[in-house]
């Protein structure tokens, strides 16, 4: 045991690292107003304060924020798994003339950044009328989902024995039977892999909002909370406040779910 | 232009939502008809009713407006769009459904068609279309003041290569030029990614020996991972605040005097690069604790008994069995932090801001969407992705190199 002090020294300044600005927002957000431009350095406030939470709450537009952002990732994990869990399952299992060049077209999409696409994208969206919609941000924010979420179930179903659906098949079962009731109870893990990845995805994105969202009524979390965080001065307790409450719920899921997350990505990334 | 443009935009409008809720219902429809069949053209008609309105609402009089002017934005009711899209993936609903009848029968590609068309529908028009259009506007001369006459449907004419040669020539911002925001992605992205590695492969391998309290140790070092991205940046850069952030504040605790982080230019890149480096540490250990994991026992047993000292079973054995896990995980990092634009963009503030610290694809977003130069910034992205694209081929080679020097 004496031969791991070091070991323990180390991962405990590593950790404090880690957390010491997650401590630190917290620590921002319960402090009274009066006492935010403290220029001396203190990690545990001397007077505490909730008045920041219920300001958030009450004179920001903040569930209006989180209720955009809801609907939006709702929206685009849904699109994601629905649409390419039955792409990915035709890509897999069927053999047709264009697929060797769809499947080069889906991993070249995987390296491009959405900025890269998003000055024509913008303009499509225009001709569409659907800048300031949520419906803009959900079609932009397939163009990363998408395709990530394809070679992924298409990487999961390539490893589901192709017998058990023909066993299906000859017990009666058509061939979209066999996809809904053999094949998708099988792939669970890595459906919810896929709709994680759309989540996370969706619900923290900010660039792409910024640029099709223009009305503050339908701004999503990140836009909103970089209205606070944009003048500095005045409500630097209210960013915190919101910043606390917008990411426990997160980072309680991420933890949570961390351990699929990252064969998902890795699976990505091995195939990819 | 106005009632063909509008009928245009409402049906590929109408094509689009409609394709995801045609994915959905296909799948019920076909379900539905093949196992309770007397529910099906109910259904069918419950469904098709939404149609009715939307097409009563988008094709009678003066339903919608072309946009002519940019400021006009479309603002339709949240009941109407959802019986546009309802009904249209409704149509086309049914339309698969009986397709799906016909072609599983006969036809050797109608099941995959069906599968694969309203997601291939999805990226073309969201992937390949934006695309080629980007290469026409590379082409053209589109600009804050030239704008105005395309959108009243002036055609966008043709000016050859100059915008590809002014991406090199002129500054994409207001001084940076191309060459230093190119060697600007190059630093920021070998920086980080080697801080990444270094640290990750280092808590990694501590974090695999067995000690007591691994659980909370490694739950607390992916917190920079687990918190939203976008609050991670925004409370360092309150961090990095010159007067009131915590770095000055400890800097000058050791009697260090204060930097000024948010103007000046070398200070400002390596506040980026530290909350980059932050920010990207978890996932290289974690990706890097699973393959240290997945390495067998007996693999150290038999060097220890070899004689190995530690530092020769780590070049020996563990460098060598980790590379499977290092080449994809730093592929996928490198590419990340080049294409990383939330941290340079959200750290150097709003609207142009402080170009000291921007790299290629910031510089993109900005020349796009802060200056307006359309032609320009289209013919900046086709350069990126060609660079991209390149570095992309390179790693490929080099992790298919290394991928078959293994299999040997």
């Amino acid at each position: 045991m004496k031969k791991n002090w070091w070991v323990h020294g180390i991962l405990w300044v590593a950790c404090f690292m880690s957390v010491l600005p997650v401590l630190r927002v917290i620590a921002v957000s319960i402090r009274p107003g009066d006492r935010l431009f403290t220029t001396e350095f203190e990690l545990i406030p001397k007077v505490t304060t909730w008045s920041n939470y219920t300001e958030v709450f009450t004179q920001t537009g903040f569930f209006s924020w989180l209720g955009n952002s809801l609907l939006i990732t709702i929206m685009t994990a849904m699109i994601g798994v629905i649409l390419s869990a039955t792409a990915a399952y035709g890509i897999s299992r069927y053999k047709f003339p264009t697929r060797s060049a769809l499947l080069v077209l889906l991993m070249g999409t995987q390296m491009i950044p959405v900025v890269v696409l998003l000055l024509p994208l913008y303009f499509i969206l225009r001709r569409l009328n659907l800048i300031d919609t949520y419906s803009g941000v959900i079609v932009a924010y397939s163009v990363t989902t998408l395709p990530f979420c394809i070679w992924l179930l298409k990487g999961y179903f390539d490893t589901v024995p192709r017998s058990l659906e023909e066993a299906a098949q000859v017990d009666g079962l058509t061939v979209v039977g066999s996809f809904w009731r053999v094949v998708l109870p099988l792939s669970t893990p890595s459906l919810a892999i896929a709709g994680l990845f759309s989540i996370t995805q969706a619900w923290n994105e900010y660039i792409v909002a910024r640029v099709i969202l223009q009305s503050s009524e339908k701004y999503t979390w990140p836009l909103g909370l970089f209205e606070l965080q944009g003048d500095f001065s005045s409500r630097w307790g209210l960013f915190a406040a919101a910043s606390v409450s917008v990411s426990i719920p997160v980072m309680i899921v991420f933890l949570y779910s961390s351990k699929w997350l990252l064969t998902g990505l890795t699976v990505g990334s091995v195939k990819g | 232009m106005d009632s063909l443009a509008a009928v245009t935009q409402v049906g590929l409008l109408l094509a689009f939502t409609a394709a995801v809720i045609a994915a959905v219902e296909v799948a019920l429809f076909v379900f539905i008809y093949r196992y309770q069949s007397r529910f099906y053209w109910p259904l069918v008609l419950g469904m098709a009713l939404p149609l009715a309105y939307g097409a009563a609402k988008v094709f009678g009089k003066g339903a919608v407006a072309a946009p002519d002017d940019l400021s006009v934005v479309a603002d339709p009711t949240f009941w109407e769009s959802l019986s546009l899209t309802w009904g249209g993936g409704t149509f086309l609903g049914v339309l698969g459904a009986g397709l799906f009848f016909k072609t599983t029968i006969k036809g050797r590609y109608g099941v995959p068609a069906m599968m694969i068309a309203p997601a291939m529908l999805f990226v073309s028009l969201l992937v390949v279309f934006p695309f080629f259009f980007e290469l026409r506007l590379a082409f053209a001369n589109l600009n804050l003041y030239s704008i105005g006459r395309w959108i009243q449907g002036e055609p966008l004419g043709f000016v050859g290569i100059d915008n590809f040669i002014n991406v090199f020539t002129s500054s994409p911002l207001q001084t940076a030029t191309f060459w230093e925001l190119f060697l600007r992605t190059i630093l920021w992205t070998f920086i980080n990614i080697s801080f990444h590695v270094a640290f990750g492969l280092g808590l990694a391998l501590l974090l695999n020996r067995p000690i007591r309290g691994r659980a909370i140790y490694r739950t607390l070092l992916i917190v920079p991972w687990a918190i939203p991205q976008v609050v991670a940046v925004l409370a360092w850069r309150g961090e990095f605040h010159p007067q009131f952030g915590m770095v000055n504040q400890v800097l000058n605790m050791f009697g260090v005097s204060s930097v000024n982080w948010w103007s000046d230019p070398v200070p400002i890149f390596i506040s980026c690069c530290i909350v980059n480096i932050w920010l990207g540490i978890p996932f290289m250990m974690i990706v890097f604790l699973g393959g240290l994991q997945s390495i067998p026992k007996t693999l150290y047993e038999a060097a220890e008994i070899d004689g190995a000292s530690i530092i020769k079973q780590f070049l020996e054995v563990t460098v060598p069995m980790l590379k499977p896990v290092v080449i994809p995980s730093v592929t996928l990092g490198t590419i990340w932090t080049f294409n990383n634009i939330n941290v340079i963009y959200l750290m150097t503030g709003q609207d142009g801001g402080n170009e000291s610290a921007d790299i290629l694809v910031s510089a993109l977003y900005k020349s796009a969407f802060t200056y307006s130069r359309y032609s320009y910034s289209a013919a900046f992205a086709l350069v990126i992705f060609g660079i991209l694209m390149g570095l992309t081929m390179m790693w490929m080679r080099v992790s298919g190199g290394t991928s078959r020097g293994v299999a040997k």
